[in-house]
Order: structure tokens, then C-alpha cells, then sequence
């Protein structure tokens, strides 16, 4: 899709010098799922690609350069431009040390979803509002609807709006009303008893991977309350209550600085909805403290402050 | 004991510049309440982690209370007003999870009010009598 450009702005940025490191996406084991990529000459720029299933958020890899010296470029879509966002507000990145190719980013496909239309598929181009999957089973033209990845079908923020350059022209969001809103008042309107059932059933997956903490870029503390030793905050055996706790603890902690970027749901191996918590606790955050979109980073995380005048419950 | 029978179990984080005192007061004063609550003193209701509640309930709670000075008394100024924001959020997403809402309380309790402290625990332990236990084939399990 953008190969070509992304390869073509990782070797001016390293000729001029503009940046010592540039991170992209570059062909993982198979055409679907590629790799983040750093290189930092101009003549690796060959190995990158910018195709329609590089979904993978590049952001959180800023950290592993934050004690190193020079500005690092890096590769982001809308979504993962929120993430740098988050990273900045947290103060763990400084955005002089970073220089942002945007990707206006017309939506990227899920492999799942791409691998049951077309098995084998290999590439994907857009066209018009469909796109067509070649590989080994041939080709084949699926509607977008059926083979975006859901996050994209709702998107708000399709283009970063801090870029320092754009691979492209701007890509406006689909006013889309937000399906996941339906998932969580479906869970709402279920008893008590039948949610503890739906997510201990969902939970008892967890195989404590960590993925999601990883790739969250609301998750950028430097030392993690899961992999404290003293205190042990969270039993290392995966019985039920211990992936409650985690589950629990985990979507508390980005409460109110979740950027809606569903890596987490996106990279689960165990395909647990993650963001069926992360979006009740987005909705509850909106509508108990007076916000609008509250997926945006800003200065001060909603329960980072109060107002005297808060909801009063509990009396 | 069956389960009917069985008193429901609290878990009282109280504040220790009001609503401990408040509990103190109840018991000084000879105020009679119910036994089911088990009290933990901690320094602000604002050092109530999240986690502390869903662990108490892990752990065999049928309810948990969290209780501090009313909002602009807090000995710290502000603490409990952070308290009352998180806690909005923790009370509906126990409930998303699977425990009812009703078993969580956040009350303000000032030091004189002692009457206040034995009430909630009169209307907690009664409205817990008539939620039954949070998972009665466990506690039938552990009784055994």
C-alpha cells in the first residue's frame, strides 16, 4: 500500500540525519502478521513495508530508546498516534526526541478474518470501498466491512493529528455509532450471577501472557505491580480468583487513560474481549465526570483529579 | 449453621481520623450493632486500593464497607475526595464483573457520629441477610 513512501522517508530521515533510528514494520513469518522493524541506515530501508495489515502499534517501542541519545522516527496511524499521546502526557517520552510519520490510515485487516475469506491469503489492496485478497487460493473481493479489523470499522481518528509528515492525504473518520457500546449494555442487562458466569468462563483462558500489558500504551509504568515480587501483588497460579484479580487490576489501572487503540483485544492469544471492560470503564468515566472523549490523552488523567462537586453517592 | 442462618461477613475499611473514631464512639457509647463486621483501620479511606475490596470479597466477604470523613473534613484535605471518584467507577465495575452492587458501600462517618456508624452496619447486614451469601455452594463447601 505505502511501502514504497515509508521506505523512501526512512532514507531521507537517515541521510539527513534528521534521525539516528527509524521504526516501521517489516515482513514477520508470513505476509499477515508483520514485525516492528528498527533500522538506523539508510540502505536497510529496503526491509520495510506499509501494507493494509500492519495494525501493529509501534508507539510503546519508543520506550526501549529513552536513554539513548538521538530522535527516533517512527511509523503511526491514528490510533497508535493517541498512544504517543498517552506516552507524552506520562511523561515518558519527550516529543523532541521523536519525529512522527503519519499514515493517514484507510483501516487494516484482520488476518483472521482475512485468512477465513481467502485461505492462504498474502496481500490485500484497497479498492474503492472493498479490497481484494490475493495468495495461494487465488484472489478474491470481499466487501471492507467483512475484513477490517472491528476497531476499524469504528474509527475515529483514521489520520494523526501531530504528525510531523504524511504519508498522504488526510482520511476523514466514519461517523460510525460505536458498536461496542451495544456489547457492554448487553453485559449490563444480564443478572449478576450470569456476568460472574460470562467472565469467569472468559477468564479462566487467561494464560498470564502479559501481551496486553505490553503492548498497552496506558501501561508504561517502569516497574509493574505484576511482576513485583515483594509485595506479591498477584498469585502467579491461574486459578479463578487470581485471573479476576488480574483482569480486574489491569483494566482499573488504564481506567481513564485507556486510548481505545484495542491492541490488547488485538494481540490476546486467547481471544479474552478485553475491551469490553476497558470500554465500561471509558463510558462510566465520560458520564460520571462530564467528559467527551476521554480516550484523548489530556494533562491530567480523570482520576488524577477531583471536583467538589463529583457525584455523591454514598453520602 | 446452613447458609440461612449464617451472619453475613463484612469488611470495614474505616478511616482512622473519623470513621474509626465514629466506630469508637458506637462503642463507648454502649451502642448495640451487629457483630458481622470485621474492622481494618487504614490511614485515609484514599488507601483503599481497589484491590483490597475484590480481594475481601475473594476471600469470603458477603459485602465490604469503606468508610471516611465527609468530603471537604478529610484530615489530608482532599484525600477522600479522590476516594469518592475512584470508588464511583469500582462500585459499577465489581458489579460489570459479576458482584452486586448493592454489597459495596462508601459512607461518610465523622468522628461524632457513632449512631451513623452502627446504623450502616444494621442496614448493611440486613440488606446482606436478604442478598444470602455472595456464593453459597462455597460457603456450604467450607462449612463442611
Amino acid at each position: 500500500m505505502r511501502s514504497e513512501a515509508v521506505r523512501a522517508a526512512a532514507r531521507r530521515l537517515l541521510e539527513e540525519g534528521k534521525v539516528v533510528r527509524f521504526l516501521g514494520h517489516a515482513p514477520g513469518f508470513d505476509p499477515t502478521s508483520p514485525f516492528p522493524q528498527l533500522i538506523t541506515r539508510a540502505e536497510e530501508a529496503e526491509r520495510l513495508v506499509l501494507d493494509h495489515f500492519c495494525a501493529p502499534n509501534l508507539a510503546k517501542y519508543l520506550l526501549d530508546y529513552e536513554t539513548q541519545e538521538g530522535v527516533t522516527a517512527v511509523v503511526l496511524k491514528g490510533c497508535d498516534a493517541l498512544g504517543l499521546a498517552r506516552l507524552l502526557a506520562d511523561h515518558r517520552v519527550a516529543r523532541d526526541r521523536v519525529w512522527v510519520v503519519g499514515l493517514p490510515c484507510p483501516g487494516m485487516l484482520d488476518r483472521d478474518k482475512a485468512a477465513a475469506l481467502l485461505p492462504g491469503v498474502q496481500e490485500a489492496r484497497a479498492e474503492g470501498d472493498e479490497f481484494v485478497l490475493t495468495g495461494a487460493g487465488g484472489e478474491r473481493r470481499v466487501a471492507a466491512g467483512q475484513v477490517l479489523l472491528d476497531r476499524c470499522l469504528v474509527c475515529a481518528v483514521p489520520t494523526p493529528d501531530d504528525a510531523d509528515e504524511l504519508l498522504g492525504e488526510p482520511v476523514p473518520g466514519r461517523p460510525v455509532p460505536r458498536e461496542e457500546d451495544a456489547a457492554v449494555a448487553a453485559l449490563e442487562a444480564m443478572t449478576s450471577a450470569e456476568r460472574k458466569a460470562y467472565w469467569t468462563e472468559q477468564f479462566s483462558r487467561c494464560i498470564r501472557c502479559m501481551a496486553c500489558r505490553n503492548v498497552c500504551p496506558a501501561c508504561n509504568c517502569r516497574s509493574c505491580c505484576f511482576d513485583s515480587e515483594e509485595p506479591r501483588w498477584l498469585s502467579r497460579v491461574t486459578d479463578g480468583p487470581a485471573q479476576e484479580m488480574f483482569h480486574f487490576v489491569r483494566a482499573l489501572h488504564v481506567a481513564g487513560r485507556c486510548v481505545d487503540c484495542h491492541e490488547c483485544e488485538r494481540v490476546c492469544p486467547m481471544d479474552i474481549p478485553l475491551m469490553k471492560l476497558n470500554h465500561k470503564l471509558l463510558q462510566d468515566v465520560e458520564e460520571l465526570f462530564e467528559l467527551e472523549r476521554a480516550f484523548v490523552p489530556r494533562e491530567v488523567e480523570p482520576l488524577g483529579i477531583y471536583r467538589p462537586d463529583d457525584p455523591e453517592e454514598f453520602a | 449453621m446452613s447458609v440461612a442462618e449464617r451472619e453475613p461477613k463484612i469488611v470495614g475499611f474505616l478511616c482512622n481520623w473519623c470513621s474509626y473514631a465514629g466506630a469508637d464512639l458506637a462503642g463507648t457509647s454502649r451502642t448495640s450493632y451487629p457483630t458481622s463486621v470485621r474492622v481494618i483501620r487504614v490511614p485515609c479511606s484514599g488507601r483503599v486500593n481497589p484491590q483490597f475490596v475484590l480481594r475481601a470479597f475473594q476471600l469470603g466477604a458477603d459485602g465490604v464497607l469503606v468508610a471516611g470523613c465527609h468530603p471537604g473534613d478529610c484530615h489530608y484535605s482532599t484525600g477522600n475526595y479522590f476516594t469518592r471518584r475512584r470508588f464511583l467507577l469500582v462500585k459499577r465495575f465489581l458489579d460489570y464483573l459479576g458482584i452486586d452492587q448493592r454489597r459495596f458501600r462508601l459512607r461518610w462517618i465523622s468522628a461524632s457520629e457513632g449512631p451513623k456508624f452502627a446504623e450502616t452496619i444494621r442496614e448493611m447486614t440486613e440488606e446482606l441477610r436478604q442478598l444470602g451469601p455472595r456464593d453459597a455452594a462455597a460457603v456450604e463447601a467450607h462449612a463442611e
